[in-house]
């Protein structure tokens, strides 16, 4: 029964007339600090290797990166004699010896393998680069041992085959005092060559040296 | 008929007041360049100085108008190596701290000149001309860096240090060292200068 008096429904309020709009702006204001923010972080990674993929643990425990299998067969340490593996004199330093094995898988070839570098990282952040300085290549060459991933000169040029295990050795100049522990060395490629992301790198935890 | 509309002074005057604003800061603003300059760090003669990636340490400054290297191969007598202008000599201990690589120098002149080192061939001092020797980290280095200017532009000249040896990088350490060079030092060590300084390796001839 209608008698008339029944007041009519109260006006929606400014909130609920203007969802749509909050809605919308709420989202574009997420997008306008979240896009920028991918973005700049994609181009962090095309720059820089900063995403660490941690080997696997364990003595000869093999770990893939970049459609190869990596491992480190030994650490080895040796005094540097000064003059040795610099062009200038430096206090007693030490030469750490790594000694790697890849196997390539399929996708991945030796002229890529090469792409790769070495790093050495302390536990307070300070970075070696393998087999520099220069004159440490000549000390290398001496030694026998060769630095690069994916092939060889000494004892004859040679290539790493998919599915053959290839050994190089990446050697660090460091001073006698760096505390062997917490050290990492890692495999780094070019950052922008990575895949699926960019950006990645493999971290190894050293064992401890023998020698 | 239309009544004026009164004009609204005080909305013009403030209207006025902020575009001449926007002009003055805009005209003021600093340039891209400015903003992303290489940040100095001052530091003085016998003093280490830490930067982002590498501590130097300038412990003096020589001038010769000539250096006396040993030959090129062994057995060769010793060379002269004459500066255009004159040589000045920055004995340094340099430390790479962070990670292993470079550090570059450079002359600032008091109008603003800059002059690079010489390259590591000239003076060609293995190990002892610091300019493109790479450091490993935690390494530190004793040598120098030469560098031939005109003598003229002593006289309030300042050494500068940075990563890498390219040029200072933006938005990083450029370590700027005060070394003395005023006028009555400068004149002092020009005085001093020698005609051919002695590098040449003490001992037997390579």
């Amino acid at each position: 029964m209608n008698d008339g008096t029944r007041t009519p429904a109260a006006p929606p309020g400014w909130w609920l007339r203007n969802r749509a709009w909050l809605v919308a702006a709420v989202v574009l204001g997420v997008l306008a600090f979240y896009l920028p923010w991918r973005i700049n972080q994609r181009e962090l990674d095309r720059q820089r290797p900063r995403t660490a993929i941690r080997a696997a643990m364990g003595a000869g425990a093999w770990s893939e990166y970049e459609g190869a299998r990596w491992r480190i067969v030994r650490v080895r340490r040796e005094t540097a004699r000064i003059g040795a593996a610099a062009d200038y004199e430096h206090p007693e330093a030490t030469l750490l010896l790594v000694d790697f094995e890849v196997v390539p898988g399929a996708d991945i070839d030796a002229r890529r393998l090469d792409q790769c570098r070495g790093r050495l990282v302390d536990a307070g952040g300070r970075e070696w680069e393998a087999n520099l300085p220069p004159k440490l290549s000549t000390w290398m060459l001496r030694r026998g041992l060769d630095g690069s991933c994916g092939s060889r000169v000494v004892g004859g040029p040679a290539t790493a085959v998919a599915g053959t295990p290839f050994a190089f050795t990446h050697v660090y100049l460091v001073p006698a005092d760096v505390p062997l522990r917490g050290l990492s060395a890692d495999i780094v490629f070019p950052p922008f060559t990575t895949r699926p992301k960019m950006g990645t790198f493999l971290r190894f935890g050293l064992p401890a040296p023998r020698g | 008929m239309s009544r004026a509309r009164p004009v609204r002074w005080g909305l013009v005057a403030a209207t006025l007041l902020s575009l001449a604003l926007i002009v003055a800061l805009r005209a003021r603003q600093p340039s891209f360049d400015e903003k992303t300059a290489p940040m100095p760090v001052a530091g003085t003669i016998g003093q280490p100085v830490q930067a982002r990636t590498f501590s130097i340490k300038v412990k003096r400054v020589k001038l010769a108008h000539a250096y006396r290297v040993d030959g090129r191969s062994r057995g060769d007598p010793p060379r002269e190596v004459a500066a255009d202008g004159v040589w000045l000599s920055a004995l340094v201990e340099a430390e790479r701290s962070r990670s292993s690589g470079y550090v570059g120098a450079q002359l600032r002149t008091r109008d603003g000149r800059r002059f690079r080192a010489a390259p590591n061939g000239r003076p060609d001092l293995k190990g002892f001309n610091l300019t493109d020797t790479y450091l490993a980290t935690g390494l530190p280095a004793g040598g120098a860096y030469f560098f031939d200017v005109p003598a003229e532009a002593l006289d309030g000249a300042t050494l500068q240090f940075f990563d890498g040896n390219g040029a200072p990088a933006q938005l990083d350490h450029l370590v700027d060292v005060d070394v003395g060079l005023d006028a009555p030092n400068v004149e002092s060590l020009l005085a001093e200068a020698a005609p051919v300084l002695d590098l040449t390796t003490p001992g037997p001839a390579r």
